[in-house]
């Protein structure tokens, strides 16, 4: 896949989102009713933008390609080699899972102990790509005593210096 | 003209004891964030923003803009040091700053950087004094019609500029941005849009956690999923700079400080291309061209003399026009409002006294930037030996704090995961964050200026195009779209 394949694929979404946007801004009320004009309607704005989006859209999925023959699935193109792929796709799970779950449904020193812990695990010893077998044992007091460390540090910096309740 | 003694007055006010400690923790605080990859001057000042709100309004302003200051600065040292510019607005700085440091002259480069970044500061603030009553008073004249065009224009530049290879990127970012700021109540009915029935959307998306996501979150992904490690300069030669070195350079800092500040005006433009813009002037005006990208003095100046000056630029609009001249001035211009400052036109009559603050604040932000750079490097650079994988975890529990803190309701800890996971993935496809940001702040301020203007106009679109602002600012969008049009060419390399 070349990148100018990628700008199609791209494009195309755009296209898609800027017609959704036209369609929704068209269901709008416009409140013709209580005697405005058209062009007070709510939906004037949004419609305009979604058309602009749309044909942006258009412009860069139907323009020429810009590179050579260049072979690459979708995923390498977006997010690189596999092992940066590997790499952002659990940093991804780890803050959505920190962000999206445990915070505020679990204590936050917990859910920040937790996190913290995990993802320097993960990433010092799970996804390192030296094959490490020496420094297990010290990465996993770093991580423990980091999680430690920010669960606390943060708590104290946000709630009690800065009066933000967290938990 | 600025009268001396209000501008008096301003540095009188910021040397109080309390606020001059304020600028020099904020300023301090700014050059570490600075200095960390993966830490950006915008995600800096939007997780400050919450922690001012019990501070009292010229308290937050002074520890936001010695941030702002002390991070553009920052960025500098690890471009120095490690090629890897810790902000994008240092990302010129690396071009001749790594060789200088490859040639055991990296003390020299960090002290040239600091000197250019205190003059491009000072030629900022200058102008700033200078133009900002004057924008001001044309401002007053401005209506709905200047209005829509000024927001327009500025998502258009703002796409074309920050997306030089490929502008229909940026613009699509823009316009992204723009319907990004119709989710919500639009003002003239009260009608929720794009709200889906959820509560929480009918208020729209808050500024500050969409750009930590789009600042912060897209910052972690990206380090984090990089397998290259930096290779670390020694930090070696003179500690201060020659007054040779300074002297000759005068001409280079004055016109890097000049066009870096007109950069930071444009809206929506700022520090890094004030940075490049001021660069590319001094390699054509250069009689050393063949130096430039091998270890140029005079490059390295003209990179930090520009970005810093872009800074004062940027607040230009924010104060006269409120409209970020950057993405972190956006986040200041969000924070003033928080504080209960309404920028724009009337600036200068309602509250001058408040320009000359932030003058004398940044001034003072300067040269606590000067003196900590100078004296300070090598203990700082040690914070860049921390390790990625045990740094980022701790940046993203701050991200999610400080999207948290704004209004304690989790919505905002998801509107961060959600813009910092599409950013990444756009920026992955090359598209710039910058333009997003900018349509997000200026999406409201399009909507209400086009329907008040089509109702004052009843209907007729004609004041939009023959109103003398309104012309020029809708040939200059135009001209800026249609420019696209023509054949591209390849983006010359700055180091050729």
């Amino acid at each position: 896949m070349t990148n100018g394949a990628l700008d199609r694929i791209s494009g195309l979404v755009f296209v898609g989102l800027g017609c959704l946007v036209v369609w929704g801004s068209w269901l709008m009320p416009r409140f013709e009713d209580q005697g405005a004009p058209v062009y007070q309607a709510p939906g004037l704005t949004p419609g305009l933008l979604g058309v602009a989006l749309a044909v942006s859209g258009a412009i860069l999925a139907l323009r020429r390609g810009r590179d050579g023959a260049q072979t690459t699935t979708f995923w390498q193109n977006v997010f690189g080699a596999p092992q940066s792929r590997r790499r952002a796709g659990a940093a991804v799970v780890l803050t959505v899972i920190y962000g999206a779950v445990l915070f505020g449904n679990t204590p936050y020193l917990v859910a920040t102990f937790l996190f913290v812990t995990a993802f320097v695990l993960v990433f010092e010893i799970g996804l390192n790509s030296q094959n490490r077998t020496k420094g297990v044992v010290r990465s996993v007091i770093v991580a423990i005593v980091l999680g430690v460390v920010t669960s606390l540090g943060t708590r104290f910096l946000f709630e009690t210096l800065f009066l933000i309740q967290l938990s | 003209m600025p009268e001396l003694s209000a501008i008096l007055a301003g540095f009188s006010d910021a040397l109080a004891l309390n606020l001059l400690f304020v600028t020099v923790w904020s300023t301090l605080l700014g050059i570490v964030i600075g200095m960390l990859p993966g830490l950006t001057v915008t995600m800096g000042l939007a997780l400050l923003t919450p922690l001012t709100f019990h501070m009292d309004s010229a308290t937050a302003i002074t520890a936001l803009l010695g941030l702002y200051v002390g991070a553009i600065y920052g960025g500098s040292r690890t471009a120095i040091i490690l090629n890897m510019p810790g902000t994008p607005a240092s990302a010129a700085t690396a071009l001749d700053g790594y060789p200088l440091a490859r040639q055991a002259r990296a003390r020299e480069a960090l002290a040239l950087a600091t000197v250019g970044s205190f003059f491009g500061t000072l030629v900022g603030v200058v102008l700033l004094l200078f133009t900002a009553p004057i924008l001001a008073d044309y401002a007053l004249n401005f209506g709905s019609f200047e209005f829509f065009w000024l927001a327009f224009f500025g998502v258009v530049i703002s796409g074309h500029l920050t997306a030089l290879d490929d502008p229909l990127k940026g613009w699509i970012a823009g316009f992204l941005g723009l319907t990004f700021a119709m989710i919500g109540q639009e003002q003239v009915f009260a009608y929720s849009r794009f709200s889906f029935g959820i509560h929480d959307l009918t208020g729209g998306i808050s500024l500050i956690p969409a750009m930590v996501g789009a600042f912060g979150l897209v910052e972690i992904l990206s380090g984090i999923s990089s397998t290259k490690a930096p290779e670390m300069s020694q930090n070696t030669g003179r500690l201060l700079p020659k007054v040779r070195d300074v002297v000759n350079n005068a001409g280079t800092m004055a016109r890097s400080g000049i066009a870096g500040t007109v950069m930071g005006l444009i809206p929506g433009v700022g520090e890094d291309i004030g940075a490049w813009v001021s660069y590319a002037i001094a390699k054509r005006l250069s009689r050393a061209k063949e130096l430039f990208g091998r270890g140029s003095t005079e490059g390295l100046i003209a990179a930090e003399t520009g970005n810093s000056a872009a800074v004062p630029g940027a607040i230009i609009p924010v104060l006269t026009l409120a409209i970020p001249g950057s993405a972190p001035s956006a986040v200041l211009l969000a924070a003033l409002v928080i504080h209960g400052i309404q920028p724009g036109p009337m600036i200068m009559i309602v509250s001058a006294e408040l320009v000359y603050g932030v003058v004398a604040a940044i001034v003072l932000a300067a040269a606590t930037m000067t003196v900590a750079g100078l004296a300070l490097t090598t203990p700082l650079l040690a914070v860049l030996r921390v390790p990625r994988e045990r740094l980022l975890p701790v940046i993203f529990v701050l991200c999610t704090v400080g999207a948290f803190a704004i209004a304690a309701r989790p919505f905002d800890v998801w509107t961060m995961l959600a813009f910092g996971i599409l950013g990444f993935v756009l920026r992955q496809m090359n598209y710039p964050m910058a333009p997003l940001v900018l349509g997000l702040v200026l999406g409201d301020l399009l909507d209400k200026s086009l329907r008040r203007g089509l109702i004052l106009s009843e209907g007729s679109v004609e004041p939009f195009l023959t109103r003398p602002i309104s012309a020029v600012l809708a040939a200059a969008t135009v001209l800026s779209i249609v420019l696209l049009l023509r054949p591209r060419r390849r983006k010359p390399d700055p180091r050729a």
